[in-house]
């Protein structure tokens, strides 16, 4: 692997562990406040839990830092939440809930499937194992959130949201060209799905999973579809 | 596990997952006497301009 690469997959588990211990704050303040909403104890104590494995998840990433000689960035502090201010509190939740689970956490579902199937390093296997098993209940927990918001909330109001949170959700970059060593397949060795890859993944995750979720509930999803449609035909400029 | 699949997982897990909770273990809502809560989140920070959710892994 070229140094390049090697340089690339630090750099992503760098980010990933800023990913996680950013994560740890919101699903904490995310629990806090579907307690304050009276939603069911166990989607309380599920978004507790999470915030304690993304604790132990970046210091995996760590881990993995330490072991390839990078050095580990000092963890989040900030609680950051993403949506608009004038919300309501219901919505203001239902907002951070669905960016955070039914976006963000099942589309890193997908990722950790794909680098499952790849993995060949023991530790790795180990470690993506682990996260997987987690990642499964941090991303359900968004699901069983508008199971139950449903009928409280009208749910509406997210239609026109989505696009600015899928958008967020891929970082400035992943439609945008990048260095050669991106594509590089030994990427997938060190844990990290290469960029034409991983552009992939999310489209056929946002059309397979995220949009047919979403419509579950009745949510309009005609401005994702239109997102999704504009990002694909993107892709084909990108890529030909 | 293929993508395909992870709808069944996670959408529907998911919501089975509330199913399997039943009505029984919910906090009390907020009742009609009490005002209805300025905010069920804490003072957060703001992301930078044009960052409108966290990031995948």
């Amino acid at each position: 692997m070229v140094d390049a690469s090697g340089a690339l997959i630090a750099q992503v588990w760098a980010v990933r562990h800023g990913v996680e211990t950013g994560a740890s704050l919101r699903f904490a303040a995310l629990g806090e406040g579907m307690r304050g909403a009276g939603a069911p104890n166990r989607l309380v104590e599920l978004a507790s839990r999470a915030s304690a494995d993304e604790v132990r998840h970046a210091a995996h990433c760590a881990d993995i830092l330490r072991s390839r000689h990078a050095e580990v960035p000092s963890p989040e502090t900030r609680l950051l939440f993403f949506g608009p201010r004038d919300l309501g509190p219901e919505q203001r939740l239902t907002y951070e809930v669905v960016a955070q689970s039914c976006i963000s956490e099942t589309e890193s579902m997908a990722t950790l499937v794909t680098l499952l199937d790849a993995a060949r390093d023991e530790h790795l296997k180990t470690v993506l194992q682990e996260l997987a098993r987690d990642e499964v209940q941090h991303a359900r927990l968004g699901w069983a959130y508008l199971g139950w918001a449903k009928d409280r909330l009208d749910l509406s109001f997210l239609t026109p949201f989505l696009p600015a949170m899928a958008t967020a959700a891929t970082g400035d970059d992943l439609f945008q060209r990048g260095p050669p060593e991106a594509d590089d397949p030994a990427l997938l060795l060190g844990g990290v799905v290469p960029k034409s890859e991983r552009r992939r993944i999310y489209l056929e995750t946002l059309d397979s999973v995220v949009i047919p979720g979403f419509e579950e509930f009745r949510i309009d999803t005609a401005p994702l579809r239109r997102w999704a449609d504009e990002k694909r035909q993107a892709l084909v400029a990108l890529e030909s | 596990m293929k993508l395909k699949r992870l709808f069944q997982v996670l959408v529907l897990g998911g919501t089975g997952l509330l199913a399997a909770c039943g009505g029984s273990d919910s906090n009390p809502p907020p009742g009609n006497n009490t005002p209805p809560p300025q905010s069920l989140l804490p003072d957060g920070g703001t992301p930078p301009s044009g960052y409108q959710g966290p990031l995948i892994w």
